[in-house]
C-alpha cells in the first residue's frame, strides 16, 4: 500500500516500527590511480560485503540484495512498498569533495576481454530482475583486471522499447573497481556508457566489441540510479531526508541490491561510513 | 491536476509518478571564454548532441521523444503525463575540472529553431514556417543565436524581426547587438563581455514578454564564414556550480523558482555560462528529477 502523506511516513517510524535502519562501512574504496575517476564501491570489502562479479563469462547474472550482499534494506511484506527516506555518508580520508551515486545493481556480464577485438556475444539466460522494461537502466563498464591502454569500441543492446541499438564508447586505462567509461576522448570518467539517440534505458546487452586491444578484463553492470549525495568535505557528514531535501522518495524494490559509485576529485583510497533509513507501508 | 500539498507530492511519487535522468556532457576541442554562454545541447554525451538538422531558415520543432526529428537531444523527462502536471523537483550538476567552475547552468525547454542561418551575408534572411510552441502565446519564450560552424573574423551585429507574445509582428531588438567574431561552436554568439554583447538571450522590444515566431534576421556585415541557428527556448531554472568537485544541487520546492512546470513533450537542455576560461574536453555530470500529479 503506497504512502499517501507525510503523516503516514512519520507514523511508519514512530508507531508502526515499519522502518529499517542500515549502516554501511567501506574501509578501503580502491584508489582510482588518477583524479576525476569513478569507482564502483561494490567491489570494496566491508559492509556490505565485497562484490566479485562472479558468474559465467559473458553471461547475464542477476544481483539480489540480501543479508550483507548490498546495503541491507530489510524484507518487504507482501502487498507493501518500501522507500528510501534518509541517507547520510561521510569520509575520514582526504578525498572529499566527492559525489556518491546510489544505484540498484540489477545484472552483470562478467569477464569481458578488453584485449579481444572480435565481437563478444553475450548469453542472456536471464533478464532484468527489477525495472524489467529497462527504463532508466544504464550500463557501467567496471574494470576487473587492469586495463592498460585507452581505447574505443561498440556495444549492441536492447533498449527500453525492446529495440536493438548500437552505440560507440571510449575507455580509459584503469585499475580493478574503476569505471572505465570515458567521456568521449577526454581523460575523465563517465558514470555510464552512452546510449543511442532517443534511448533512455537498457534491457539487456547483446554484444561488445573493442576496436583496439586495451588489456585487462571488465564487467558490464546494468544499474538503476536511485539517488545522488555529495560529500563536501572530509570528516563532515552529508545527509539528506530525501522527501524534504530533494523532493524524491525512491521506491526500493524487493531484492534490490544497493551499492554506490563514487566520483573522485582526488586520487586516494577512501573510507566511507553512513546510514540509510527505509520505510515501509 | 497540480500538486496541492506535500502530502500530495508524497502520494504521487510513491505511486510511481517520478522520473530521474542522469546526463553528461563534454565540451569540445576548443576552450570556452569566460563571460560567454554556450549551448550544451550541441555537445556530445548523453543525451546525444543536437546537430541542428533541418532545412536552412525553416522552422524545426523540437520535442522530448524525437528531439529535432533526427537527434533526440533533449533530457528524458518521463514522457507525456496529461492530465497530470509535471514539475522539475530536483537538479544537480558537478564538474571535476577546475576551469569548469564557477559557472551557471540554465535549464531551458527548446521549442525549436531556424537552422542554417548564414553568418557570411549581410542581406536579410527570411525565416519560414509557423512555430507550434508548447507555450502557445509565446510568453516567456526567448531567442538565442548559437554558432553551428565557426563564424568569420569580420565584426558584425545582429538585427531581428519577430512576432511577440501578443501576436504583434515587426518587433525588433531594442539595442545594437554585437556578435562575436570567429565564434566557435556552440557559443551563443551575441553573449560575452564585449561591448553590445547580451546573453544568453536576445533582448526584446520594450513591453514584450515573449516571442511567438521570428520572421527575419540580418547581419550588419558578412563575417567571412560560418552558420548558426536561431533557437526559441523557455528558461525554467538556473543552477550555479561554484566549486570544483562539489555537486551543486537545487531543490525546486523550497528554492526558487518553485516547481517549474515541464510541459508534455518538453525538449530540455542546458545552457552554460562560463565563469572562467573553461578548458577543452571538460566533463559535466548531473541529474534531473521530475514528478507529476
Amino acid at each position: 500500500m503506497a504512502f499517501r502523506n507525510i503523516a503516514q511516513i512519520g507514523r511508519a517510524i514512530e508507531e508502526e516500527g515499519s522502518f529499517q535502519y542500515s549502516y554501511f562501512f567501506k574501509p578501503n574504496i580502491p584508489q582510482p590511480g588518477s583524479v576525476l575517476r569513478i569507482i564502483d564501491a561494490s567491489v570494496a570489502s566491508g559492509v556490505p560485503k565485497y562484490n566479485g562479479y562472479v558468474g559465467a563469462q559473458l553471461t547475464s547474472t542477476q544481483l539480489f540484495g540480501e543479508g550483507n550482499a548490498g546495503v541491507y534494506c530489510g524484507s518487504v511484506p507482501e502487498g507493501k512498498e518500501r522507500h528510501l527516506l534518509t541517507w547520510s555518508v561521510g569520509t575520514t580520508t582526504a578525498t572529499a569533495p566527492m559525489a556518491l551515486m546510489l544505484c540498484d545493481y540489477l545484472m552483470f556480464y562478467p569477464l569481458i576481454d578488453l584485449e579481444d577485438t572480435d565481437p563478444q556475444v553475450m548469453t542472456n539466460s536471464v533478464g532484468l530482475p527489477r525495472y524489467t522494461d529497462g527504463e532508466g537502466v544504464r550500463m557501467a563498464l567496471v574494470c576487473s583486471v587492469p586495463a592498460t591502454v585507452a581505447s574505443t569500441g561498440t556495444v549492441e543492446y536492447v533498449n527500453q522499447d525492446g529495440n536493438v541499438s548500437t552505440v560507440s564508447f571510449s575507455t580509459l586505462t584503469g585499475n580493478p573497481g574503476m569505471v572505465l567509461s570515458a567521456a568521449s576522448t577526454a581523460t575523465q570518467s563517465n558514470y555510464f556508457m552512452p546510449l543511442a539517440s532517443g534511448d533512455s534505458g537498457v534491457r539487456r546487452v547483446n554484444s561488445f566489441q573493442m576496436s583496439s586491444a586495451a588489456g585487462g578484463f571488465a564487467t558490464i553492470v546494468l544499474v538503476k540510479p536511485i539517488a545522488t549525495l555529495p560529500i563536501y568535505e572530509t570528516s563532515t557528514i552529508s545527509e539528506a531526508t530525501l522527501i524534504n531535501d530533494k523532493l524524491i522518495f525512491p521506491k526500493i524494490y524487493d531484492g534490490a541490491y544497493l551499492n554506490f559509485f563514487t566520483y573522485n576529485t582526488f586520487d586516494g583510497a577512501s573510507t566511507l561510513r553512513g546510514e540509510m533509513v527505509f520505510v515501509t507501508r | 491536476m497540480a500538486f496541492n500539498s506535500m502530502d500530495d507530492i508524497v502520494s504521487e511519487i510513491a505511486a510511481g509518478k517520478f522520473n530521474r535522468a542522469d546526463w553528461n556532457k563534454i565540451t569540445g576541442a576548443a576552450a570556452y571564454t569566460a563571460g560567454r554562454w554556450y549551448d550544451f545541447g550541441a555537445l556530445n554525451g548523453y543525451p546525444v548532441a543536437n546537430a541542428f538538422a533541418g532545412t536552412s531558415l525553416a522552422w524545426r520543432s523540437c520535442d522530448e521523444a524525437t528531439g529535432n526529428g533526427t537527434q533526440a537531444f533533449g533530457i528524458p523527462n518521463g514522457g507525456s503525463v496529461s492530465t497530470d502536471i509535471k514539475h522539475v523537483m530536483n537538479v544537480a550538476a558537478v564538474t571535476g575540472i577546475a576551469t569548469g567552475v564557477p559557472g551557471v547552468l540554465m535549464l531551458v525547454d527548446v521549442q525549436g529553431y531556424y537552422p542554417g542561418i548564414s553568418m557570411n551575408v549581410n542581406t536579410s534572411q527570411t525565416l519560414t514556417g509557423t512555430p507550434t510552441l508548447r507555450y502557445t502565446d509565446g510568453v516567456g519564450v526567448r531567442a538565442y543565436l548559437v554558432i553551428n560552424t565557426t563564424s568569420g573574423a569580420t565584426a558584425h551585429t545582429l538585427s531581428m524581426s519577430y512576432t511577440n507574445q501578443a501576436g504583434t509582428s515587426g518587433r525588433t531588438l531594442p539595442v545594437t547587438v554585437s556578435c562575436t567574431a570567429s565564434a566557435i561552436t556552440p557559443h551563443i554568439t551575441h553573449s560575452g563581455v564585449a561591448s553590445n554583447n547580451y546573453g544568453p538571450f536576445l533582448p526584446m522590444a520594450s513591453g514584450d514578454t515573449g516571442i511567438q515566431s521570428v520572421q527575419s534576421v540580418q547581419l550588419s556585415a558578412a563575417s567571412g564564414a560560418g552558420t548558426a541557428s536561431l533557437v526559441l527556448a523557455r528558461p525554467l531554472l538556473s543552477l550555479p556550480i561554484t566549486t570544483l568537485g562539489v555537486m551543486s544541487e537545487r531543490d525546486l520546492l523550497n528554492q526558487l523558482p518553485s516547481l517549474p512546470r515541464v510541459y508534455d513533450g518538453a525538449c530540455l537542455t542546458w545552457l552554460y555560462f562560463a565563469g572562467a576560461n573553461t578548458a577543452a574536453n571538460t566533463s559535466f555530470f548531473g541529474s534531473t528529477e521530475f514528478a507529476w500529479g
